[in-house]
C-alpha cells in the first residue's frame, strides 16, 4: 500500500509492531491504534501541550511528530506513570490535594511536563515551574493550583492516599 | 420604591455541617490523573465513520452549485450530505427570536454561506484524514457577496442582509427604561458623557473542542448521542421537532468533558447534522472538532458597543444612573441569541444603587461566527461598562475611586435589594469585599510605589467590582419574545439505596470540571449521616438513567443552588423513607429513629438497630416482612426537582425577578506599564469572592482562579480579529494567544460568606466570575496612563493599543458638563 | 500578504520568456500540471494535481495575463480554489540579462490574499511557502 510503513515502538515498556500511514500523527497512533486515550489533542498547531509524552526521555508534543518518526523509540504516556490499578504517584497525589485538576483535559500533559521538570530540577522556584509549564495550556485552573501542586511535590509535603 | 417581596425559604443549613463546607479532595481526580477519563473522542462505536464539515471560505456568498459526486466516488467514503438534502429531511430549527428574526430558516447545513466557516456540506468516511481529503473533492461554486462585520453598520438598512427572509439584520431591538433618566440628566450637578465603549470578541476556548458521536439506530429508533454539549436538554428540545423524533428517542450522554464555560451550549446544528448523516449511512457518525475549526465556528462571546453614554452625577458623588445605546453583535446565526439581549438586565445597575437607567438595545447579525454564551454571558459586558463609567466619573470629577465606589455600592443593610427592574440582590458586603481586595494588593504600598515612580515605567492601580448572577429565571426569555413557553428554572436528582444498601445519586447536570461528583456526595453524606466515600454520584450526564427536567445541564452559575438542592431534596426524601421502614422494622415511632453511620436505631440503641443493607433488603427482596401500607409507600429510589421560587416577568414593563442569587467578586490589581513598548506586567492581583455558603471552599477558590485567568487573558492577550472582508485572522493558537502559566500572575484570594436567604442551603451559584479582571485591568491601565490621558475605552488592551494610548492616539471622547 | 525574491537561472532570458509566456510550454515544463485550457492569448486555466498519500486533490488555477512587456516583464493574476480556501495571487516577474546569454536574473514579487482557513496563517507562515512555490515553478521552467 502506497505510503504505509512498518514501525516498532516501545510504549510504557511494551513493544508494538504496527503499520502506519506516512502522514499519521504520533498522537493518533497512540490514541486510535494503540487505544491509549490518556494523551489528548487540544489544538492543531503544537501550542497547547495536551498531547505531551516522553520520547527517549525527552519531553515532546506527540502531535508534532509523525508516527513513522517514532520508529525505534521508547515512549512514556500518562498511563505509564503507574499501573492502572495502582495508587497515584506523589506528584499525581499533589495534584489531587492541591485541587490542580478541574476538567482534567490538560492534566496528563501537565503531569508529564511537571515530572520532567522535577527530574531535572528537584527544587524549582515558582518562576521555574511556570517556565517549565509554559508549553501546557490550562483553561480551568488559572495555573495557580498546578504551580502549588508541583511545589508541594518538590518539597515532599504530599499527603498519601486517595 | 417598594421593598422586595421575599418568599420564606425553609433553610436546611442545620442539616448540613459535617462535610458541607469542607475542602474535601475530589473523587473525580483519580481517573483524570491516570488518563482513565472518557472524553468524547475517546468513545468509539462499532462501524463508526468520521465526519468532516466542508466550511465556506467566504464570509458571505450564495451557493450557485454544489456537487459531491467526486467525493462520493472515492473508496472509503460512506456518505456525503449537502444543505439542500437536509432541507428535504428535516424541519428548520425552532426560533427564540420574535419577528422579524423569527422568519430565519435554518437547517443543520447552510444553503447560503453567511460567515467564514459556515458549514455547507459534510463527508463521512473510513478515517478522519480521508473525510477531509474527500471534502476537498466537493465542488462548490460560490458567488461572493459583500460582507458586513460591524454590529452598528449592520443596523443600517443599506448594509448587506444575511437572511433575506428577515429583510434586515435585526435580531432584536428594545428599550429598557427604568426610573426617569431625563429628569436625572436635567437635575444632576454634573453630566459625564462618554462617546463610545467597546467590549471585544473572545471566548474561553476550552482545551477540549466540541465533539459528538451519534448513532441513529433504525431498528429501535433510538438516536444515541455521546457529546460534550453543555445544555443537552435545551438542544434536545430544539432538535427533536427538527428531526421529527420523540424526546424519548434522543439519548444524550457523556462521561468527561474538557471544559465548557458556555461555549459548548449551542452545538445542536452539528449534532443534528450528524444524526442525519448517521441515518443516511446506516453507521455511527463521529465528529471531533479540530482547533482551527473550533475557533472559526464553535462560537464567540458577545461583542458589544456602547454609544452616547450619559451619566448624571450629583455634587456629593452620588451617581444617579446612565443612559446609552447598546449594539450587540450576534454573528451570522441566532443559536442561543437573542437571549443575551435580556440577560444583562439581571444586573441592570451593576453593584450600585443607580435608580435611573435607560438602555436602547439593538442586536444585529453580521457575517462573523455566531455568538454563544461565554463565561459571564451578557452580564460581563454590561458590568464592565458600568465599571468604566464609575472609573471615569471618579477620574473626571476628581473623586477618590475607592470612596466613590463605596458610596454608590448597594450597602450591606440594603439587602434584600430590589433593583430598578425588579431583580432582587440577595445578600453581600460590597464595601467589605473592596476593603479586602485592596488589602490583598497592599493598596497604600502600591500608591507609594506609584508616587516614587521609575524611569520608563508607570504604575497603575485598578479596581473591578462585579456580580455573578446565578440561577436564572427562564421567564426572562419572554421579555425577548412573549410567545416563548419558558419560565422558572430547576434541576432534578435521584438518590437511591441500592440492593445492598449502597447510596447512589444521579444528577441532571452536565459538569465540565466543577466537581459535581464530590460536592453532591458531601451534602448527601450530611443528610444521610454517612461518609462521602459511601455515596457514589454518576459521572457526567446520562439522560437514560438520570433524572432531568427541561433545564438540565450546567451553565449560568447555578449548580450550588439547583443541582445541590436537588440532591439535598432527594436525599431528604430517601431519609424519610429509611426512617419509615426502620420504624416499621424496629416497632417504634418514626420520631424515635436515629440515623447515623449507616444504621437506623431506636434512640441510638445499637442492640435495637437495622443497617442500611437491612433496610434495602426488606424493601427489595424480603418485602413480606413489612406491613403492606409501608411496603406500598416506599421505593428507596427518590427523585426530587428543586424549583426556585420565581414568577413570570412582565414583558410589557420588562420587570421581574430574573435571577435568584448574586455572588460578588471584587478584584484589585497593580500593574507596571512600559512606556516604550506598551506592555503591561501585573505586579499584584487580588480577588475577593462572596458566593454565600461554600460547599467546598477549595473548589470555589479553583473557580475564582480559573475565571480570573480567563479575564486576565481576555484583557491582555485574547481577542478575535476579523478583516473587513470577514476573514478571521487568528483562527489558531499561534495568533489567538491563549494565556500560559507565564502570563497569569500569582493570584491572592480572600472570601466573604454572605448566605443567600433565598436558597435552602444558603449557597449562591458561582463560577463565571463576572469578568472582573477586564474592568480591573482597564482601570489600572487608565490609572497608569495618568491625568489627561485618553479614555481606555476597549475591554482588550494589547501592548499595541496601550502604546497608542500612551501617545494619545486612541480616543473615545469624554466630556463633562456641570451646573 | 506579500513576498518577493530573485534568483539566477541557467536558461537564457529568451528561453525563460518563451516558457513563461506560453501556457503550453509551461505544461511541458511543470510536473504537477496535468492540463491546460487556453481561452485566449491572455487567459488560461491550469489543472494542478499535487499528489498526497491518499490520492490526488486537483486544483484549478485560472490565470490572467494582466501586463506584458515582451521578453522582460509579465504580471499574472491567478485565482485558485481548493476545498476550503480560495486564493488570489498577483505575480510580477521581471527578467534581466542579455537575450541569448547563458543564464539570466529573475526577479519576482507576489501579493496574495486568501479566503478560508489559510487566511489565519497570514504573514507569519505563508510568505515562505509562497516563495518556495514560486521559485519552484521558475526553476522548473528554466530546466
Amino acid at each position: 500500500m502506497a505510503g504505509a510503513h512498518a514501525i516498532k515502538v516501545t510504549i510504557n515498556g511494551e513493544r508494538y509492531e504496527r503499520t502506519v500511514l506516512a502522514q499519521e500523527l504520533l498522537v493518533h497512533f497512540i490514541r486510535d491504534t494503540l487505544g491509549l486515550r490518556g494523551t489528548h489533542i487540544g489544538c492543531d498547531t503544537g501550542n497547547c501541550g495536551a498531547c505531551t509524552v516522553r520520547c527517549d526521555g525527552r519531553l515532546i508534543k506527540s502531535c508534532m511528530m509523525l508516527a513513522v518518526q517514532a520508529d525505534g523509540c521508547e515512549l512514556t504516556t500518562v498511563e505509564g506513570l503507574a499501573p492502572p490499578e495502582a495508587e497515584l504517584t506523589p506528584l499525581q497525589q499533589a495534584f489531587n490535594t492541591e485541587h490542580a485538576v478541574q476538567c482534567g483535559y490538560c492534566t496528563p500533559g501537565m503531569v508529564l511536563a511537571a515530572s520532567y521538570l522535577l527530574e531535572r530540577n528537584p527544587d524549582p522556584s515558582e518562576h521555574e515551574i511556570r517556565r517549565a509549564l509554559k508549553g501546557n495550556i490550562c483553561r480551568c485552573t488559572g495555573y495557580q493550583n498546578i504551580v502549588r501542586a508541583v511545589r508541594a511535590a518538590a518539597s515532599g509535603e504530599v499527603e498519601v492516599g486517595v | 420604591m417598594t421593598r422586595a417581596v421575599v418568599e420564606t425559604i425553609e433553610s436546611v443549613e442545620h442539616e448540613l455541617g459535617r462535610y458541607t463546607g469542607r475542602s474535601l479532595p475530589r473523587t473525580e481526580d483519580r481517573r483524570l490523573l491516570k488518563g482513565q477519563g472518557q472524553f468524547v473522542d475517546d468513545t468509539w462505536m462499532f462501524r463508526q465513520g468520521y465526519v468532516h464539515f466542508l466550511r465556506s471560505p467566504h464570509a458571505h456568498a450564495n451557493i450557485r452549485r454544489i456537487d459531491t459526486s467526486k467525493a462520493d466516488a472515492l473508496p472509503g467514503v460512506y456518505a456525503t450530505m449537502t444543505a439542500a438534502e437536509m432541507a428535504e429531511r428535516c424541519e428548520p430549527f425552532f426560533r427564540i427570536a420574535p419577528d422579524p428574526a423569527a422568519r430565519i430558516v435554518e437547517y443543520p447545513l447552510a444553503l447560503k454561506a453567511r460567515y467564514e466557516g459556515d458549514a455547507v456540506a459534510m463527508v463521512m468516511a473510513e478515517t478522519r484524514e480521508l473525510a477531509r481529503s474527500a471534502a476537498e473533492l466537493i465542488e462548490v461554486e460560490y458567488e461572493p457577496l459583500p460582507a458586513v462585520v460591524d454590529a452598528v453598520e449592520a443596523a443600517d438598512p443599506r448594509s448587506p442582509v444575511l437572511h433575506e427572509e428577515v429583510g434586515s439584520n435585526l435580531a432584536w431591538q428594545g428599550i429598557y427604561d427604568y426610573g426617569d433618566i431625563d429628569w436625572a440628566l436635567e437635575n444632576a450637578d454634573h453630566v459625564v458623557r462618554i462617546e463610545r465603549l467597546h467590549f471585544h470578541r473572545f471566548s474561553s476556548t476550552p482545551l477540549e473542542c466540541q465533539g459528538a458521536l451519534v448513532n441513529w439506530d433504525l431498528g429501535t429508533g433510538q438516536v444515541e448521542i455521546v457529546s460534550n454539549i453543555q445544555f443537552p436538554m435545551f438542544a434536545s428540545q430544539v432538535m427533536g421537532p427538527s428531526l421529527g423524533v420523540r424526546q424519548d428517542q434522543l439519548l444524550w450522554r457523556y462521561q468527561d468533558s474538557g471544559g465548557g464555560f458556555g461555549n459548548k451550549i449551542a452545538m445542536y446544528p452539528q449534532v443534528a447534522a450528524l444524526a442525519l448523516i448517521s441515518r443516511k449511512a446506516g453507521r455511527p457518525a463521529k465528529w471531533t472538532e479540530y482547533r482551527s475549526e473550533n475557533l472559526l465556528s464553535c462560537g464567540m462571546g458577545n461583542e458589544r458597543t456602547f454609544l452616547d453614554i450619559e451619566v448624571p452625577v450629583m455634587a456629593d458623588g452620588t451617581i444617579l444612573g446612565f443612559k446609552l445605546r447598546a449594539f450587540d453583535d450576534a454573528g451570522a446565526y441566532l443559536h442561543y441569541e437573542p437571549l443575551g439581549a435580556v440577560i444583562w438586565s439581571q444586573v441592570t445597575p451593576g453593584c450600585y444603587r443607580f435608580k435611573h437607567v435607560h438602555v436602547d438595545y439593538t442586536e444585529t447579525m453580521t457575517n462573523k461566527c455566531p455568538t454563544v454564551p461565554n463565561r459571564g454571558y451578557s452580564r460581563l459586558q454590561h458590568l464592565w461598562m458600568i465599571e468604566r463609567i464609575v472609573d471615569t466619573v471618579a477620574r473626571r470629577l476628581d473623586f477618590d475611586p475607592v470612596q466613590l465606589r463605596k458610596q454608590n455600592y448597594v450597602q450591606p443593610e440594603d439587602y434584600p435589594y430590589e433593583t430598578p427592574n425588579g431583580c432582587v440582590y440577595d445578600s453581600g458586603d460590597l464595601p467589605g469585599a473592596l476593603d479586602k481586595a485592596l488589602s490583598l494588593i497592599d493598596y497604600d504600598g502600591a500608591r507609594e510605589l506609584q508616587k516614587r515612580g521609575s524611569a520608563g515605567k508607570r504604575i497603575g492601580i485598578g479596581i473591578g467590582s462585579t456580580l455573578d448572577s446565578g440561577t436564572n429565571n427562564f421567564g426572562q426569555a419572554r421579555i425577548i419574545n412573549p410567545d416563548l413557553p419558558f419560565s422558572g428554572n430547576g434541576e432534578a436528582a435521584t438518590v437511591k439505596l441500592d440492593l445492598y444498601g449502597e447510596i447512589y445519586c444521579t444528577l441532571g447536570t452536565s459538569p465540565t470540571g466543577q466537581g459535581h461528583e464530590t460536592t453532591a456526595a458531601q451534602v448527601i453524606a450530611d443528610i444521610l449521616r454517612v461518609e462521602p466515600g459511601d455515596v457514589r454520584v454518576n459521572a457526567g450526564f446520562n439522560k437514560e438513567h438520570s433524572a432531568y427536567v427541561g433545564f438540565s445541564g450546567t451553565y449560568a452559575s447555578q449548580f450550588a443552588v439547583t443541582g445541590i438542592n436537588a440532591a439535598i431534596g432527594a436525599a431528604r426524601r430517601l431519609r424519610a423513607e429509611i426512617i419509615k421502614v426502620g420504624a416499621a422494622v424496629l416497632g417504634c415511632e418514626e420520631a424515635d429513629i436515629v440515623l447515623d453511620g449507616g444504621v437506623a436505631s431506636y434512640r441510638g440503641d445499637s442492640e435495637r438497630a437495622i443497617p442500611l443493607i437491612g433496610i434495602a433488603n426488606v424493601v427489595y427482596a424480603n418485602n413480606a416482612v413489612l406491613p403492606p401500607e409501608i411496603a406500598d409507600s416506599v421505593s428507596l429510589n427518590c427523585r426530587y426537582v428543586y424549583r426556585p421560587p420565581f414568577q413570570v416577568p412582565d414583558p410589557e414593563t420588562k420587570r421581574g425577578n430574573l435571577t435568584l442569587t448574586y455572588a460578588i467578586q471584587v478584584h484589585a490589581c497593580v500593574i507596571e506599564l512600559d512606556e516604550e513598548t506598551g506592555q503591561v506586567r501585573i505586579l499584584q492581583y487580588g480577588a475577593v469572592d462572596d458566593c454565600g455558603r461554600r460547599i467546598n471552599p477549595q473548589i470555589v477558590e479553583g473557580q475564582v482562579h480559573g475565571a480570573t485567568g480567563h479575564g486576565i487573558a481576555a484583557a491582555l492577550h485574547e481577542a478575535f480579529n476579523y478583516s473587513p472582508e470577514g476573514q478571521l485572522l487568528n483562527a489558531n493558537f499561534y495568533d489567538y494567544r491563549v494565556a500560559t502559566a507565564l502570563d497569569i500572575p500569582e493570584l491572592k484570594t480572600d472570601h466573604i460568606e454572605s448566605p443567600s436567604p433565598f436558597t435552602p442551603n444558603g449557597a449562591k451559584g458561582m463560577g463565571e466570575g463576572g469578568g472582573a479582571p477586564l474592568a480591573t485591568i482597564c482601570s489600572a491601565i487608565q490609572d497608569a496612563l495618568g491625568p489627561d490621558a485618553p479614555l481606555v475605552s476597549d475591554s482588550h488592551n494589547s501592548s499595541e493599543r496601550v502604546w497608542r494610548l500612551l501617545r494619545g492616539q486612541e480616543s473615545s471622547h469624554v466630556d463633562v458638563s456641570s451646573r | 500578504m506579500r513576498a518577493d525574491g530573485s534568483l539566477s537561472v541557467q536558461a537564457s532570458r529568451e528561453v525563460m520568456w518563451s516558457r513563461l509566456s506560453d501556457p503550453r510550454e509551461l505544461e511541458r515544463a511543470l510536473p504537477a500540471v496535468e492540463e491546460v485550457e487556453v481561452s485566449d492569448e491572455d487567459s488560461f486555466s491550469v489543472l494542478v494535481a499535487p499528489s498526497t498519500a491518499l490520492g490526488e486533490t486537483p486544483l484549478w488555477v485560472d490565470v490572467q495575463v494582466a501586463e506584458r512587456r515582451e521578453g522582460e516583464h509579465v504580471r499574472l493574476v491567478c485565482r485558485g480554489r481548493g476545498g476550503e480556501y480560495d486564493a488570489e495571487l498577483a505575480l510580477e516577474i521581471s527578467l534581466d540579462g542579455d537575450g541569448d546569454a547563458d543564464g539570466c536574473e529573475v526577479r519576482w514579487s507576489a501579493e496574495a490574499s486568501f479566503n478560508g482557513i489559510l487566511s489565519a496563517l497570514g504573514q507569519r507562515v505563508l510568505p515562505a511557502i509562497l516563495a518556495s512555490q514560486v521559485e519552484g515553478v521558475l526553476r522548473a521552467a528554466a530546466s
